[in-house]
């Protein structure tokens, strides 16, 4: 067979010819960073002053020039400042909707005044737990964590592990973990979605024993002890399950589609569905070349407002395989965390979506398939 | 778009947000494709645009910035993916682990994208957009030509494996 690498599949080319505008939260995002953006960064100055081909003495003015306003900018706090986001917690500044309320007083307008409520520091690395968030079903810190200088545009990015974390009785389903570049490091947000029951008041532990410090050049981590202890305290009201009668079933033709709970609190809900569709379907999807199909899900509050998800995961298996291959059934459990729902009366909705992908004309079109989605009545 | 990544390396902020602007959808795409998540894709979308406007002096070739934004993008999705740990399985775990019959009903060519390593990621990510030479995605990477041929080659291989010998079936992949 000849290697032939530079021939295109029309299928993985499609992957990255992008039809959809960002989801809601995602385009916020952008415009977010896009407006906290500063006027011209140093390394575009940096190019101006290359492609303007100065002659050496007007460098040696452009360069003193330079150093004059590197000095002043140095030495001036409120200059330096008005290049930062104003912090006042990194709940507000990166948090999802969950977050928002969770974050502390608008007092602190830099990383240095936000509250610790941990620190550790090994091999020149300081790791700070600000902020401690849990409801019983969501547990959140917010850290940043700063190392010795020259590591502008490095991530440095802790090695959560979650395990002690949780007192016994209590498991951690999910977890996830984002963060943002600072000057010298990171800040960031890292999360626990937690099933069981818990005290009111505990002493969580982060065992933290590796960095991981990524640029756009590559990565590397480093071994060392960041591990911290940190009270938590449940706050808001109860994780409740939402589901007034049971799980409620869906159904079309070739699939079935169950909605198995709701839980929701303050800051987070659960959803666990579970989709049962023919084996042989799916498998036709896969070596058919004319079209890939799949399925998504979104979620959406009392109001029809969407709902981030802030981290999902599936486990899929065939149910029976004693029986005939033609009759095998593929059936795949979903969880996912989104933003929360509210605590009101009303409803909230499962969609399920369809994108169907066509090869041969390079098309992908989504519809909503009505019989597996609903509107569901919340207690 | 030339002209306009020109601006940008100029200091035009502009510029650089009309760049962002007209990708904004590809880096959904991409991230979201990656990551399976909203809020994971909005995070190594906005690592991106800092990283991007930081680094944007450095790009040599502004024909070819969309690749080298997705180089970028894919260096933060990489990040994001490994600190985003889904390690304690549900109260009732279904077959993670199961055998190959099984895994190839996770069909879906995404889902196959998501099973390659982080290097073949990043260059089939590359390759396809905007026709990216082989020699630009060699110099984006800091990598030799017969490197990135190697890995696109592997990369459809592995392709070809997961969705079911489609080599084999199509003609090509």
């Amino acid at each position: 067979m000849k290697r032939s690498y530079l021939r295109k599949d029309p299928s993985i080319e499609a992957l990255f010819a992008a039809e959809e505008p960002p989801p809601e939260a995602v385009r916020q995002r952008i415009d977010e960073t896009l407006a906290a953006l500063p006027e011209a960064p140093v390394g575009q100055r940096r190019i101006r002053r290359r492609k303007a081909r100065l002659d050496r003495m007007a460098v040696g003015v452009v360069s003193a020039a330079l150093l004059v306003a590197v000095a002043w900018f140095v030495l001036q706090p409120d200059a330096v400042q008005a290049t930062k986001p104003m912090l006042h917690s990194i709940f507000r500044w990166i948090g999802d909707q969950g977050l928002m309320d969770r974050g502390t007083a608008p007092r602190a307008t830099d990383m240095q005044a936000l509250p610790i409520a941990a620190e550790a520091s090994d091999q020149g690395y300081v790791l700070r737990i600000h902020e401690v968030s849990f409801d019983g079903l969501r547990l959140s810190v917010s850290y940043s964590i700063r190392g010795p200088k020259g590591e502008t545009g490095t991530h440095v990015t802790p090695d959560f592990r979650w395990d002690e974390a949780l007192p016994e009785g209590a498991a951690a389903l999910l977890a996830s973990d984002s963060g943002i570049v600072l000057d010298d490091g990171e800040a960031g947000i890292a999360n626990a979605f937690v099933a069981g029951r818990t005290p009111e008041r505990f002493t969580g532990m982060l065992r933290v024993e590796r960095l991981m410090l990524e640029s756009v050049e590559g990565g590397v981590s480093i071994e060392g002890n960041w591990s911290v202890e940190f009270e938590v305290v449940r706050q808001g009201g109860p994780v409740a399950d939402r589901l007034p009668n049971g799980p409620i079933a869906m159904r079309t033709d070739d699939a079935r589609l169950q909605l198995l709970s709701i839980r929701s609190s303050d800051t987070a809900t659960e959803w666990r569905l579970k989709l049962v569709q023919s084996y042989a379907k799916v498998s036709a999807n896969q070596y058919d070349s004319s079209f890939r199909r799949s399925l998504d899900f979104r979620f959406s509050g009392p109001d029809g407002q969407s709902l981030a998800v802030l981290t999902k995961t599936k486990h899929g298996r065939v149910v029976d395989k004693t029986a005939p291959r033609e009759e095998w059934q593929y059936e795949e459990e979903l969880l996912a965390y989104t933003e929360p729902i509210g605590s009101g009366r009303g409803g909230a909705a499962v969609t399920t979506i369809e994108r169907v992908h066509d090869l041969e004309k390079n098309e992908v079109s989504e519809r909503e398939l009505s019989s597996l989605s609903q509107w569901i009545p919340l207690k | 778009m030339e002209t306009t990544v020109r601006e940008a390396q100029s200091g035009s902020r502009d510029a650089f947000v009309r760049l962002i602007r007209d990708n904004e959808r590809l880096l959904y795409k991409v991230a979201a494709g990656v990551l399976r998540s909203d809020h994971d894709a909005a995070d190594a979308i906005q690592d991106t645009i800092l990283s991007a406007y930081k680094h944007l002096p450095q790009l040599r070739e502004p024909r070819y910035f969309r690749a080298w934004l997705v180089r970028l993008l894919i260096n933060h999705c990489k990040r994001i993916a490994q600190h985003n740990r889904r390690v304690v399985p549900l109260k009732e775990p279904m077959d993670a682990s199961a055998p190959a019959a099984d895994q190839d009903t996770r069909m879906m060519l995404e889902e196959a994208m998501d099973a390659l390593d982080w290097d073949h990621k990043e260059v089939i990510a590359m390759f396809y957009v905007d026709d990216t030479p082989v020699k630009e995605i060699a110099r984006l990477l800091g990598v030799p030509m017969g490197t990135v041929k190697s890995r696109l080659y592997r990369a459809r291989e592995k392709l070809a494996g997961m969705i079911g010998n489609a080599e084999e079936r199509r003609g090509t992949i």
